[in-house]
């Protein structure tokens, strides 16, 4: 056996998948053969090498702890060359998702860095072998490409071109990744692209508006610098109208500036128009306020003029009633006229009475005597006297009762007359006291009232000042609307203007934009031009390795087709090669002698036995190939028998035989019997070491026979 | 590296230099060719340096393009 790497003389497995409790397995630098049935824990013990070697295990996402196991998980590795024992230790780190921390100590104990005693190791993957290699132990786990990739890196290691495999690998993946970025950078560059188009077209469209009506006049284009002279003159008459509004500082840009004078004018438009406007106001509420003065007033001397008049009037009648007389004379007269109506009355009464009486007694007694002085027929000259003074009393009280009838309707009307002037007096009164007091609001109300000036005319002066003031104020405020809008015309002139330049401005811009565009584009061309000339290496070196390989891989195909007839005698497939129709991708094909092309994928037209025995043909091939400095040189295989037959078996055992020659055997089956047998047959008694897995509790882990 | 390991190598790297007409892809492939063949270097260090030139290239042109907007 090839002595220049390490061997594997013992392994120690704890907490590892089934196993529980440190089991050790003595191995001393031979090859390993795990005998027993499935499921007892054969694999467990390749795959504790594996870990303990690589760190991961063959398919990813695998449990490694043992987990009803509370102890720890780790594998130990006593590994020997010229320089004696060194001990590998791997344990998994609790809780975190399959690391595990390795360190090397050499034989007085003293840890080195695995980098430094094994840098092959330390840098390669567990998938990955060439001085490790291995053989799966279940078809249906694998995958075509999962089984090619190892063993394509076998063939390119073999053939001393793994570099340029790996280069070529690496120049795809650069390329792919230079496509996307040239990509996304061309989409990027085009979208700019045609955003200043875009924003170019908009700004020649405004500037061409701009241009066929000039807010300058009739002139050349004014530079900015007469613009500027322009807004300058503008805010000077802008803070002129408006001295306390502040005006914008110096040195700003044009658009800034422009839009700071646009605030200045709002700002002077509110204060001057406010100031009009409020004056203006002002003089409509006094006139507002004096008319309702003066029409109070006026109500207040109408109404007492009138009560005047009727004072006068009613004085007037009240004189012509009385003539010479009073009130109180006429009502001494009406009375006296009263008793004289009374006492006439009742003279007239009596003689009516006396009369009648007279005349019943003369009527019905013969007694004519007069019944005062007893004489006859002097009663008769008594009624007829009675009846004489009878008509005379009837005269004279229609004539009392007349004459007192006159004077109790002039007394009553003297009377009336007498208490309606008395109200009306009372009533003008009243209302020269609200006169007063409206005069008094007059006084206070005109400015500048003289004592002793008429307040009625005091007050159509101040009026007639007011309307005169109202008139001027309501002028300045049209005369104040008026230069507003000469302003708003002026301002909006100078806006168009600020904004033809600031489009001149963009324009330029824009055009140092595009150029840098441009330089941008080259930059983008030297980045298509990198890829391209990447792409020319990558095909270059493709060629070169297609070159190698055609003039390489014919003696290959003979070698694996030999060791495929040797393991299989399969009768229908006798040739195998490899398929190099897409570089730097390999793929195992088998095919007939009599019609070797194209080939066919193993998997579609062999049978179990012979699949597997295909799957261990390349390492037989290549692990002949011995003149190279492997640290650890292993062939790790898990149940290559599967589906073979005894006299596969026995064709698979002597090729191991001679490939045990060149390396380390790590081997696990199930035909126990059949390997048992031969191991005798083919390998010498110091050559191997055999350990039997005879059962398996979930408590202690496989059980070992070693 | 093993001697014949590294002819091999070679081999096919000078087989890419005489098929390589281009001036720029030739010092390119000088360029990479260096990296593939020094002390620790390799494919690794070749994708490195592609890698790193294909960033600034394209940082420089994405900084460019962020200064145009």
């Amino acid at each position: 056996m090839n002595n220049k790497g390490f061997k594997l003389h013992q392994i120690k497995i704890e907490g590892f998948k089934g196993f529980t409790m440190s089991q050790s397995i003595p191995i001393d630098g031979r090859h390993l053969f795990v005998l027993g049935p499935n499921s007892y824990g054969k694999s467990s013990i390749v795959e504790a090498i594996r870990w303990g070697l690589f760190g991961s295990l063959r398919r990813p996402g695998e449990l490694v702890a043992n987990h009803t196991y509370s102890g720890s998980c780790r594998v130990e590795l006593s590994l020997e060359r010229g320089d004696g024992e060194w001990t590998l230790k791997r344990t998994l780190i609790r809780g975190a998702s399959g690391g595990s921390d390795a360190n090397i100590m050499d034989k007085a104990g003293q840890p080195h860095l695995l980098s430094e005693v094994l840098p092959q190791l330390d840098s390669t993957p567990a998938g990955e072998g060439m001085h490790i290699i291995y053989a799966a132990q279940s078809a249906p786990l694998r995958r075509s490409v999962e089984d090619v990739a190892p063993f394509e890196r076998s063939i390119y290691s073999y053939l001393g071109l793994t570099d340029v495999r790996i280069a070529i690998r690496r120049l795809e993946a650069f390329l792919k990744e230079h496509e996307e970025t040239e990509s996304e950078l061309a989409g990027q560059v085009n979208e700019k692209r045609t955003n200043f188009e875009t924003e170019q077209s908009q700004l020649v469209g405004l500037r061409n508006r701009i241009i066929e009506n000039p807010p300058w006049g009739q002139g050349s284009i004014p530079p900015y610098q007469e613009t500027a002279n322009r807004i300058g003159g503008f805010i000077k008459e802008l803070s002129s109208a408006a001295p306390s509004e502040q005006i914008p500082p110096s040195g700003l840009e044009p658009s800034l500036l422009i839009s700071e004078v646009e605030k200045l004018f709002e700002r002077v438009r509110q204060s001057t128009t406010n100031e009009t406007e409020n004056a203006l106001h002002q003089t409509e509420q006094r006139l507002a306020q004096g008319e309702m003065l003066r029409k109070d007033l006026d109500n207040l001397n109408r109404q007492v003029e009138l009560i005047q008049s009727q004072s006068v009037s009613v004085e007037q009648e009240l004189a012509a009633l009385l003539a010479d007389e009073t009130v109180d004379t006429l009502a001494q007269a009406t009375a006296e006229a009263e008793k004289q109506a009374e006492e006439i009355a009742l003279l007239h009464d009596l003689q009516k009475k006396a009369l009648s009486w007279l005349e019943r007694r003369m009527q019905s007694s013969e007694d004519q005597y007069c019944p005062v002085c007893k004489q006859v027929p002097q009663a008769s000259d008594l009624a007829d006297d009675i009846k004489g003074r009878v008509s005379q009393a009837s005269n004279e009280e229609v004539e009392i009762v007349a004459k007192r009838d006159a004077l109790r309707a002039r007394h009553m009307e003297a009377l009336r007359l007498s208490a309606q002037l008395g109200e009306l007096h009372d009533r003008e009164t009243t209302l020269q006291q609200e006169l007063e007091q409206a005069r008094e609001k007059v006084i206070q109300f005109v400015t500048g009232y003289s004592e002793g000036q008429d307040v009625g005319s005091a007050l159509q002066e101040y009026m007639n000042e007011l309307y005169n003031t109202k008139t001027i104020q309501q002028k300045r405020l049209q005369e104040t609307t008026t230069q507003q809008e000469e302003w708003k015309r002026r301002l909006d002139r100078l806006q168009e203007e600020v904004r033809f330049h600031r489009v001149q401005e963009q324009l330029r811009e824009l055009q140092n934009q595009q150029q840098q565009l441009q330089r941008v584009e080259e930059a983008l061309r030297n980045l298509a031009l990198f890829g391209d000339s990447v792409k020319s290496i990558n095909e270059a070196l493709t060629n070169a390795l297609i070159n190698t390989l055609n003039r390489t891989l014919p003696d290959i195909n003979k070698n694996l087709t030999e060791a495929f007839k040797i393991l299989t005698e399969h009768p229908a497939y006798d040739l195998v090669f490899i398929d190099s129709s897409n570089p730097p991708n390999l793929e195992l094909r088998v095919a007939s002698e009599d019609d070797p092309l194209p080939g066919w994928q193993p998997s579609q037209v062999l049978n179990a036995q012979a699949l597997n025995a295909l799957e261990v043909v390349p390492y037989f091939t290549f692990s002949e190939i011995t003149d190279m400095p492997f640290e650890v040189y292993l062939l790790l295989l898990d149940d290559p028998t599967q589906s073979f037959d005894s006299h596969h078996i026995d064709i698979l055992v002597r090729k191991l035989a001679e490939l045990g020659k060149h390396v380390q055997l790590i081997v696990a089956s199930h035909e126990v019997e059949d390997i048992d047998s031969l191991l005798s047959e083919y390998f010498g008694p110091d050559e191997y070491r055999v350990v039997h897995v005879t059962g398996f509790s979930r408590k202690d882990g496989p059980k070992l026979e070693i | 590296m093993e001697a014949n390991q590294q002819n091999r190598i070679q081999a096919v790297y000078d087989d890419v230099s005489k098929s390589i007409d281009d001036q720029n892809v030739r010092e390119l492939w000088y360029r990479l060719k260096s990296e593939l063949t020094r002390d620790g270097g390799g494919p690794d260090a070749c994708a490195a340096y592609l890698g790193a030139e294909l960033t600034r290239m394209s940082e420089q042109t994405r900084r460019a393009l962020d200064w145009l907007s």
